[in-house]
């Protein structure tokens, strides 16, 4: 193994909760990409179980070859040149998962708060620092995660809290009354964007304990799912079901109608603040699986080398990625986004699951033999 | 030594980010409103915009000798045919930054809500950054100009003291509704519910006088909050005078506190005054053969606080059954008219709709297209059930001999 530091697996449970948490509870896609409406919480409630499954099954990959990264294990599995065209995939999934998620935080920075500010200088800073981060190791990752997850945890749960006052549970009826359909529709993008879940795959070597891989990844994407579930409830109890899925972005919009008192009110800094922090941990540990992935692709020592380059042409890629919000709408749309993420997903999922279940047979029967 | 100046490197390059950003707003060089009017002339069909800015000096310096003697609070307006056109050259007559995120009060006039409807209006609302849905939605038939500018007794800033004013108003005798942005939009954007809005009257003509001329300690109070306006889908369509909206209240159990009188048993000279508090009322929908129809229970609880003539109410008997009684009479009648000018102007405001929706929603379904003229007709069951809680502090009237 060319990296020798190890973090704890709670550092990296800390890593996939928050992860999975920004991107899903800021954006809300459960309310916005399709008509679940007051019934998102079920959409949330498929996703949790779905996400747990594919959680499950990339992790218990993982936990197979715990000395080795997923570039590494899909070329052992699937031999070199198929092995190498899986790792590109996944290079190009860390990087635009990452694209996509620094690019919205940048959005709501400049069309809430800054609008005078370019988003290159928004883009900018969050990717730089996480570069540094990325650069020191992934011991400093780690430690970041720590620090950043209680921060983050407080500020979902006051965000959960402050609202009450306004809340009405008038609001999430009727329930499930328009059937399964729409629920389900509103649950697709979001199981497609769990495609996130493949860094466990470059994490898992510098694990303390890559044994207990899937243990730890499930606690993490259990409990960013529940909060999902507990976010959608207050949202939709807030604003109204049509109003709440009429926002770009949904909880921030919530945070922003509700006053405790004449002197608690404006209180949305706590989720720009802490989703801001989600979005560096975010994109750190995207970074770091795509250096290392790159690294393990062409077989270098270190990926410390490549941590500036690759960060400039990141910065570069979420800004000109896409030209306007409504690009960043439209690939999001579950007529794009839901084939395009469960293939990118499922399908090098259930290649090497297959390859590996049939090496695995292959091998029984010779040593049978 | 490398590293050294590595970390050197780092650290100027940090500088500079921490001090500052390209939106920075220093207080000093913004104009915070706290307030603002839209107004539409069917004529020229344009909009007037009026904002209300606070002169933060002055609110600073209150009560120091060294109060600036300048107004504490300035209102300007401007035209043109868009809502943002008009904002537009606002800002050419404001010698600083026009910043809207302190907003509390959005004051409309009755001709731009029956001219062109609420959307527009509250469209800019939600899709800017600066305003928040916290903003309470009022209405005037009179200029919100002249509201704005009409000098309050014991007041420093008109708008804030409009706020308060609306919010005592609807706290302590149910007579109107604050009705934040997030609720009218909610109640927009549900099926089966109109949007209600503050309705303020101007009593005084000769407002719009510079508020440099304090009133004096004998003036007249110079704005009533006079009920609710209420809305078919984003246009206004009538409003519910103070008991039309106290009946209101009742059916959306939205009665903190509400001044009931009524005449003593048997004697109509005397009359007997009740503030209730402790309220609670539901109403269910309910899908009969006939059609549908809505089951309203309300509970009220109060005290006496006056009788204008002789009593002695001290056990329960079949007095203080004929007082609760005639109490529920006050309640019934209340509702009553409200349901009645409600299903008149064909304006759910009590949110029935959104009941069967909610509760019956295949019902809902069937109803959904015609539901106006269903709500002009609909039976609503009343339930009211008044208690007596206490005669205040005494038990006796008073007696002279």
């Amino acid at each position: 193994m060319m990296d020798k530091t190890r973090i704890n697996n709670r550092q990296m449970g800390f890593m996939l909760f928050i992860m999975r948490s920004t991107i899903i509870i800021a954006f809300l896609p459960v309310l916005t990409s399709a008509d679940a409406l007051q019934d998102a919480w079920a959409s949330a409630f498929i996703i949790l179980i779905s996400s747990l499954v594919i959680t499950a099954a990339v992790a218990g990959l993982s936990q197979r070859f715990p000395q080795q990264t997923i570039v590494d294990y899909s070329q052992k599995l699937c031999g070199n040149w198929l092995g190498k065209l899986l790792g590109l995939i996944f290079l190009w999934l860390f990087l635009q998962m990452s694209v996509i998620e620094v690019r919205i935080y940048g959005e709501v920075i400049t069309t809430n708060f800054m609008t005078r500010t370019p988003l290159t200088f928004v883009v900018g800073i969050i990717i730089l620092s996480s570069a540094i981060c990325v650069y020191q190791g992934i011991e400093i990752l780690g430690r970041m995660a720590d620090v950043l997850f209680i921060i983050f945890l407080l500020m979902v749960i006051i965000v959960l809290i402050l609202p009450l006052t306004t809340f009405e549970g008038t609001n999430l009826q009727p329930v499930l009354a328009r059937g399964w359909g729409p629920v389900i529709r509103g649950s697709l993008v979001p199981i497609a964007l769990i495609a996130q879940v493949w860094v466990i795959g470059v994490l898992t070597p510098n694990l303390l304990k890559p044994e207990r891989v899937v243990y730890t990844s499930l606690l993490a994407i259990g409990f960013s799912l529940f909060t999902l579930i507990l976010i959608v409830v207050v949202v939709v109890g807030v604003l109204g079901a049509f109003e709440g899925s009429r926002a770009v972005f949904p909880l921030f919009y919530m945070i922003r109608s509700i006053e405790i008192s004449e002197f608690l009110q404006r209180t949305e800094l706590l989720i720009i603040f802490a989703w801001g922090m989600g979005i560096f941990i975010s994109a750190s540990t995207y970074l770091y699986a795509g250096a290392v992935s790159v690294a393990r692709f062409f077989g270098l020592k270190s990926y410390s080398s490549l941590v500036w380059p690759m960060s400039i042409s990141w910065i570069l890629l979420t800004t000109t990625g896409f030209e306007s919000m409504f690009e960043v709408h439209k690939f999001l749309m579950s007529e794009i986004y839901v084939p395009y993420g469960m293939t990118i997903l499922l399908g090098p999922l259930i290649l090497l699951w297959l390859v590996y279940g049939l090496r695995k047979i292959g091998k029984e029967k010779e040593d049978n033999k | 030594m490398k590293k050294k100046i590595g970390c050197l490197l780092i650290i100027l390059f940090v500088v500079p980010l921490l001090c500052g950003c390209w939106d920075r707003k220093e207080p000093e060089e913004l104009a915070i409103v706290v307030g603002y009017g839209i107004d539409y002339d069917p004529v020229t069909e344009e909009y007037k915009i009026i904002v209300q800015m606070v002169n933060p000096l002055r609110s600073q310096a209150a009560g120091a000798e060294s109060a600036s003697d300048k107004p504490a609070f300035w209102t300007v307006s401007a035209k043109d045919k868009t809502i943002f056109g008009a904002i537009a050259n606002l800002r050419g007559k404001v010698s600083r930054e026009i910043y809207y995120a302190h907003t509390q009060l959005e004051l409309f006039s009755t001709t731009v809500l029956k001219e062109v409807g609420i959307i527009p209006m509250l469209d800019a609302l939600e899709r800017t950054g600066q305003t928040r849905p916290i903003i309470i939605i009022g209405a005037t038939e009179d200029d919100p100009e002249e509201l704005f500018k009409v000098p309050l007794p014991i007041e420093t800033i008109n708008v804030l003291g409009l706020r308060s004013h609306i919010t005592i108003t609807s706290r302590e005798k149910a007579g109107t509704t604050i009705e934040k942005a997030r609720m009218f939009l909610n109640k927009l954007t549900s099926p089966g519910i109109e949007p209600v809005a503050v309705k303020l009257s101007l009593l005084e003509e000769g407002g719009g006088e510079a508020p440099e001329s304090e009133p004096g300690p004998g003036s007249k109070a110079p704005v009533r909050i006079t009920g609710k306006m209420i809305f078919r889908g984003d246009k206004l369509v009538g409003d519910f005078d103070l008991r039309e909206t106290r009946g209101c209240n009742w059916i959306i159990d939205e009665v903190t506190r509400a001044n009931l009188d009524f005449t003593y048993p048997g004697r109509e000279d005397t009359s007997v005054s009740v503030i209730n508090s402790h309220n609670f009322s539901t109403f269910k929908p309910v899908m009969t053969e006939e059609g549908p129809k809505i089951d309203l229970k309300v509970k009220a609880t109060g005290s006496i606080v006056n009788i204008t003539g002789l009593s002695d109410i001290k056990a329960e008997s079949e007095l203080t059954q004929s007082l609760e009684k005639r109490m529920a009479t006050v309640i019934q009648n209340d509702i009553e008219r409200a349901l009645d000018k409600a299903q008149k102007l064909k304006s759910d405001v009590f949110g029935f709709g959104n009941a069967f929706y909610r509760q019956e929603y295949q019902s809902w379904l069937e109803m959904e297209d015609d539901w106006p003229d269903i709500f002009a007709d609909l039976p609503v069951d009343i339930e009211v059930e008044a208690v007596i809680k206490n005669t205040g502090l005494i038990n006796r009237g008073i007696q002279s001999r």
